[in-house]
């Protein structure tokens, strides 16, 4: 499959090298998962840096009509250019291999069976992985700091065990299988010490013969965990006071504070108590929920889509697209510090010049939020008609000549 | 937003009122871009604004009659209050289902929680509002009970509901009996400051709502109702997707929080209050006395006939039902109206309203 290079179409703009960052960060540190803004946060004060690679807004794209992509925004010669690779499948998150830059893995949504890995600079599909006899995947998945595995979120359907399945990067067979310790995980990243992973647990058993049904929301038990990146190993595992608020998005910042987005069961709690749906997790201490409003709080439908964080201001974002709504709260002091209302929105990252959050939407929109005011720089709206940007944006960095 | 052209071609032979630079009674009508922004528009002008000056009307009426009654306290001057006040409620409820835009002005502030406390999530305050009213008659405060001052106050105190509260019963006992509240109001004259205090912040309210979608939404210096129509919505929203979510979400709210049995308790007003909802999203959809294009008709000319037919029948049932005063069956059919809105009208009318999130991980 090649790539389909067509511009987006955009008005060119004096101001497009902001559009994809000014200042960069360095290079390999920013691909490596869990630790990107570590990197980035220290050039957004350190306007000297030298510009390497390209930025690079990607996402799991399309619809049932159009078809479904891996697509992505780099900063063109002339304008912001859209790249598309198609996948056959509906995806969901991506992770960029931390070595191989021109690299990353596309995961199917729930209940697909495949990923795709992807070459960024040319389109190509280099490898589509399958899922092994009975499992399904989750949508989401990481590289290890090495780059020499890739742990993708799934389950034995059969069993209903969910599982991290580990394959090396060289052909992507299987080398390793992890319990969870929960059903249904669906988020996963490894934590900033390199040594460790934490996952989303989500609690939701499915099985694809029922489609996207959930079948236990009566014993539903969601949780966080963190396990050994080297064995499988439980460290520890943690749960929300509302069991059936499902555990799906995470974003970590670099001291390891987890941010935690989850979806509600309605149908299974029988009562329409307001329930808070973005937690924090910092090490060693109980998971904390983020309280706000409650007009904000049901604005979000019981639905947040993303989490993404920006480590130098210590704001953790969460999308709600049933809520057509972004909300900020701060990591340390856990009090609501902005909002923004965008339609059906749901990709959530940070750009690389760490200036703003980046929103998307499914009618192919993107907004750009600074970081300090939380107020959107609306010069910077970009639209790409006949997208449709999906669950989730990611920043990365491609190796120079990319366009 | 046309999901395809086929409902294009299959009306070939069809006039189009785009094309033809007007309308006319009885043309044949297409479903295009351009019907569609006319039918937005007739409706926009025809109803939804309508609603929204027809409510500020009634506010005013109900404050005018506020003055009246406080001016000289008797049983005529409550009972020309009391109709004043339901009339005023029903208003407010064909204005209700068109909570966006002005009405939804902010996520966490929004106006319309300042005029209909119980839409929020279902919760009756009349306990707090009683409350809160006792205290405000019997504080010897020197604080001016005046429209600002309610304007400064959170939703739950301020609103419909405690304008009910004072018009239909008494304070220290809940008497309704219209000689006791008469009474009342004249052994405690502060309850008149408090009436007409919340009467003007419902007033405030209303207006603000009318200039927002008429002169000056959010201080943009362009009205909402130009800004929806041109499809420049701030939240980058489709009108017309705003519009069906807008709908829907109140006909979910209608029978998720089992609104019927719970609003207007005092004035036993919730029936004509639900027939206002239902004859306003029939009117919606069918089109007012000046309008030359309606949603049905761009549903059936587009071969949905079906979907259309579908809707009517569902507003056919919730007339039933209201009739019947039939709690149980009007909230199924605001469940299942709540459903058309979300399935055969966006279907009949070949337009997207998103990706498909709703299931989602």
């Amino acid at each position: 499959m090649s790539a389909d290079s067509a511009s987006s179409g955009l008005a060119q703009d004096p101001s497009r090298r902001r559009l994809l960052g000014g200042v960069a960060s360095a290079l390999a540190a920013s691909a490596l998962p869990g630790t990107a803004f570590a990197a980035t946060s220290a050039s957004r004060y350190s306007t000297s840096a030298v510009v390497t690679g390209t930025e690079a807004w990607v996402s799991a794209e399309g619809d049932g009509e159009d078809g479904y992509f891996a697509s992505w925004i780099v900063d063109g010669e002339r304008r912001a250019e859209l790249h598309s690779a198609s996948s056959g499948f509906r995806g969901h998150g991506l992770a960029q291999h931390p070595q191989r830059l021109d690299q990353a893995v596309m995961f199917a949504r729930r209940p697909g069976t495949q990923a795709l890995v992807l070459n960024l600079l040319d389109g190509s599909v280099e490898q589509v992985i399958e899922c092994t006899t009975g499992h399904h995947m989750h949508g989401h998945g990481c590289f290890s700091p090495d780059g020499q595995h890739l742990l993708t979120t799934e389950s034995d359907y059969r069993t209903g065990t969910g599982k991290l399945m580990v394959r090396n990067t060289v052909n992507w067979q299987l080398e390793a299988e992890y319990l969870t310790h929960g059903i249904g995980p669906h988020d996963v990243h490894v934590m900033p010490d390199g040594q460790s992973l934490v996952v989303a647990n989500g609690g939701l058993l499915t099985h694809p013969d029922s489609g996207r049904k959930v079948l236990n929301l009566d014993t539903m038990d969601p949780s966080l965990v963190y396990l050994s990146l080297a064995n499988g190993t439980l460290i520890s595992q943690h749960r929300l006071p509302e069991s059936k608020a499902s555990i799906r998005h995470l974003a970590l910042a670099d001291d390891g504070t987890v941010a935690i987005a989850t979806q509600l069961q309605r149908p299974a709690m029988h009562s329409h108590a307001l329930v808070p749906l973005a937690a924090i997790h910092k090490p060693g201490q109980p998971l904390v929920t983020l309280q706000g409003p409650e007009t904000l709080i049901l604005k979000f439908n019981d639905y947040m889509g993303s989490a993404a964080l920006h480590n130098g201001e210590r704001i953790a974002a969460f999308s709600s697209p049933r809520g057509d709504l972004v909300a900020f709260w701060h990591l340390d002091t856990h009090q609501l510090v902005g909002y923004h209302a965008f339609f059906d929105v749901c990709g959530l990252t940070v750009s690389r010049d760490q200036q703003y959050f980046v929103l998307s939407n499914s009618r192919g929109d993107v907004r750009m939020i600074d970081v300090r005011s939380l107020k959107e720089d609306r010069a910077m709206r970009r639209s790409f008609a006949g997208r449709h940007w999906d669950n989730h944006m990611f920043t990365f960095t491609l190796p120079d000549q990319s366009v | 937003m046309l999901k395809s052209a086929s409902a294009w071609l299959c009306l070939g032979t069809c006039l189009t009122l785009a094309s033809c630079g007007g309308s006319r009674e009885n043309d044949a009508v297409a479903l295009t871009e351009g019907s569609l922004s006319l039918a937005l528009e007739q409706l926009v002008d025809g109803t939804i604004i309508v609603a929204s000056e027809q409510f500020a009307s009634e506010v005013s009426d109900f404050n005018n009659s506020v003055d009246s009654f406080c001016s000289a306290p008797d049983e005529a001057g409550l009972s020309q209050l009391q109709t004043d006040w339901k009339t005023m409620a029903d208003s407010w409820y064909r204005l209700l289902p068109f909570n966006f835009g002005p009405l939804f002005d902010d996520t966490v502030f929004p106006v319309y929680q300042f005029v209909d406390s119980y839409r929020v999530r279902g919760t009756n305050y009349t306990a707090t509002v009683r409350s809160n009213i006792q205290t405000l008659i019997d504080s010897e405060s020197e604080t001016e009970l005046g429209s600002s001052y309610f304007d400064g106050l959170t939703f739950q105190y301020v609103g419909l509901l405690p304008l009910e509260v004072v018009a239909f019963e008494t304070s220290s006992d809940q008497s309704q009996v219209a000689a006791d509240i008469v009474a009342e109001f004249i052994q405690q004259p502060r309850k008149c400051e408090v009436m007409e205090g919340l009467a003007g912040s419902v007033q405030n309210r209303a207006d603000y709502v009318v200039n927002g979608w008429t002169l000056d939404h959010l201080e943009s210096g362009t009205s909402y109702r130009d800004l929806f129509l041109a499809g420049d919505l701030d939240d980058g929203s489709e009108p017309l997707t705003a519009l069906i979510s807008a709908v829907q979400s109140y006909l979910d709210y209608l029978q998720q929080r089992d609104t019927v049995s719970n609003v207007a308790a005092l004035s036993g007003n919730a029936w004509p209050e639900m027939q206002a909802s239902i004859d306003v999203i029939t009117e919606l959809l069918e089109g007012s006395e000046s309008t030359t294009v309606s949603l049905f008709d761009l549903m059936e000319s587009a071969g949905n006939s079906a979907d259309a037919d579908t809707v009517r029948s569902n507003l056919e049932q919730a007339n039933d039902a209201i009739s019947d005063q039939d709690a149980t069956s009007f909230n199924s059919m605001a469940a299942a109206l709540d459903g058309n809105f979300k399935r055969e009208i966006p279907d009949g009318l070949d337009v997207s309203l998103g990706i498909n999130f709703s299931d989602g991980d």
